[in-house]
């Protein structure tokens, strides 16, 4: 991108900022919504996946906590948030812990993927109906309905990971999953940051620049100075 | 240079995305090219594309060692070798039988896209099985040792041989416990070399040295990888060869995304080396691109 490109791009950035900050068109939004008397708490949880996402964009770029895709954490990390970080991280491992082995053991007989990853989901899914019912996993059990389908993926990839790559690998990208999904999940309780979006809105916009920022760095993401520790010394 | 700058600086301005896709999704359409303008591959010996082309299969054509593969995997998913006969079937490198019926179970889950990517259909083929009875520095190999030759523009940046160890099960992969060794392109002599993310001097398992030895083949090698890369119609490649014991400097795969290990293995980083790329050995041209 040549300079005159830039600067045309930075100035269009701080117009639209702004303008954004003087009509707070999300505020309006918010504003609109409350004099027809609808409920707005169960809405306002849909501004959380912007920062979400941006949470999990930076840890990606900068961080290099990269794991299964940028989806699976953020589902996650609602699933978490609604279950309770604590009870849904130990139901996720339990079920990690059961499925694992009934992956490994699919793979000793003849099928295809799909049909694999379909039975996979089948018993990841009575498995967690299993344990809600009985009260063992805490929280909301209908926060679990689309969670259990990425958790019983992320089982399906951990296994072809192991086996494919190497344990070690395929237990790096699992527990980076975890951890992104367990930071997200914790943001997304986070009462201050809740009540912030529910008074200004607007401020979700911002992760637009900030993940337009975080696209176009192209230094070393923190894992990296780790992984090329011995290059940092080389002469 | 890690992940973020090899996306937007490297391989987004000399990489067409479609020509990624070419190369890393038909094997067996890159295969033919480099065949075809002369750089040595590993020897077809049969291609499956469908269902009924596995059902009237002639088993019996194939010899006691071969490589099946999916034409669109990557990172080594999904291939299977065997390295001799055994009753019916096939054997393993570590000894296990490969009958018929397991063969053409791996061969239907090729092609249902079980290894390629977003699980397209895919196309399985039959391939020579390469070797190589010692390593670059002369040790008996375990495995199938490789060499990666990075190309930008032309002209080579940067290489490391790739040593499977014990703990990498034969395996050729540096995060699967497999050695890196960095080689110098002007001399083709070996300068540095990684186990497990940390420098080491000699092989973990036979305790030999590592640095110091003289890579054989040298100039065809980059010959070879600056042909394949030309041919790849790829600005920025890793060329994986094999040094076979039978045909020398082999291509096995060309990568659009090679890893970034390269850069431990040689202790430099690949900013510097692009933008002053090393010199190469006399008689082995850079090629132009426009």
């Amino acid at each position: 991108m040549s300079r005159s490109t830039a600067l045309f791009f930075a100035a269009l950035g701080v117009g639209l900022a702004l303008l954004v900050a003087l009509t707070q068109p999300l505020g309006y939004v918010v504003e609109l919504a409350a004099a027809k008397g609808f409920e707005l708490a169960s809405r306002l949880e849909l501004l959380l996946v912007p920062v979400g996402a941006t949470a999990v964009v930076l840890l990606r770029t900068l961080v290099g906590v990269e794991g299964f895709g940028v989806f699976s954490p953020l589902v996650l990390a609602f699933a978490f948030a609604r279950t309770g970080v604590v009870e849904g991280g130990a139901t996720f491992l339990a079920i990690l812990a059961v499925a694992t082995p009934l992956r490994i053991l699919l793979d000793r007989v003849l099928i295809l993927s799909v049909a694999r990853t379909g039975i996979l989901v089948a018993l990841c899914a009575v498995g967690l109906f299993v344990t809600t019912a009985l009260g063992v996993s805490g929280g909301d059990p209908s926060a679990w309905g689309l969670p259990v389908v990425i958790m019983a993926g992320i089982v399906d990839r951990f296994v072809t990971a192991q086996m494919d790559q190497s344990a070690g690998e395929a237990a790096k990208l699992s527990a980076y999953t975890i951890v992104s999904a367990t930071l997200v999940g914790l943001l997304f309780g986070w009462g201050a940051l809740r009540d912030t979006i529910a008074r200004w809105p607007d401020l979700v916009l911002l992760s637009l620049p900030i993940c337009l920022a975080a696209g176009r760095y192209t230094g070393l993401r923190l894992t990296e100075r780790l992984r090329f520790r011995a290059l940092a010394s080389a002469p | 240079m890690g992940l973020n700058r090899r996306e937007l600086e490297v391989i987004s301005p000399c990489n067409r995305r479609e020509q990624m896709i070419t190369v890393a999704q038909s094997k067996v359409n890159t295969k033919r090219l480099l065949e075809s303008h002369g750089v040595p591959v590993p020897t077809t010996y049969a291609v499956i594309e469908t269902r009924d082309e596995l059902a009237r299969f002639d088993w019996g054509s194939l010899p006691d060692a071969f490589a099946l593969k999916p034409s669109g995997g990557g990172r080594g998913c999904g291939i299977v070798v065997t390295v001799s006969r055994s009753g019916d079937g096939w054997a393993s490198f570590s000894g296990r039988p490969l009958g018929r019926r397991e063969l053409a179970f791996h061969v239907l889950a090729i092609l249902s896209g079980d290894f390629s990517r977003e699980g397209r259909r895919d196309v399985a083929h039959f391939e020579q099985r390469m070797t190589s009875a010692v390593d670059i520095t002369g040790s008996p190999a375990r495995g199938l040792p490789d060499v990666r030759v990075i190309v930008h523009k032309g002209r080579v940046v940067m290489a490391m041989s790739r040593i499977p160890t014990i703990a990498s099960d034969g395996k050729a992969n540096l995060h699967q416990g497999a050695v890196g060794v960095g080689i110098d392109i002007a001399l083709g002599v070996t300068t540095h070399a990684v186990h497990d993310g940390a420098p080491c001097t000699v092989h973990p398992d036979s305790g030999r040295g590592l640095l110091g030895a003289k890579v054989p083949y040298w100039n065809e090698t980059l010959s070879i990888a600056l042909r394949a890369a030309e041919l790849s119609g790829l600005g920025y490649t890793g060329i994986d060869l094999v040094l076979d014991d039978a045909r020398g400097p082999v291509v096995l795969e060309i990568n659009a995304r090679p890893g970034l290990n390269i850069q431990i293995a040689n202790l430099t980083g690949l900013r510097a080396a692009l933008a002053n790329p090393p010199a190469m050995p006399t008689g082995v041209v850079a090629y132009g691109t426009h």
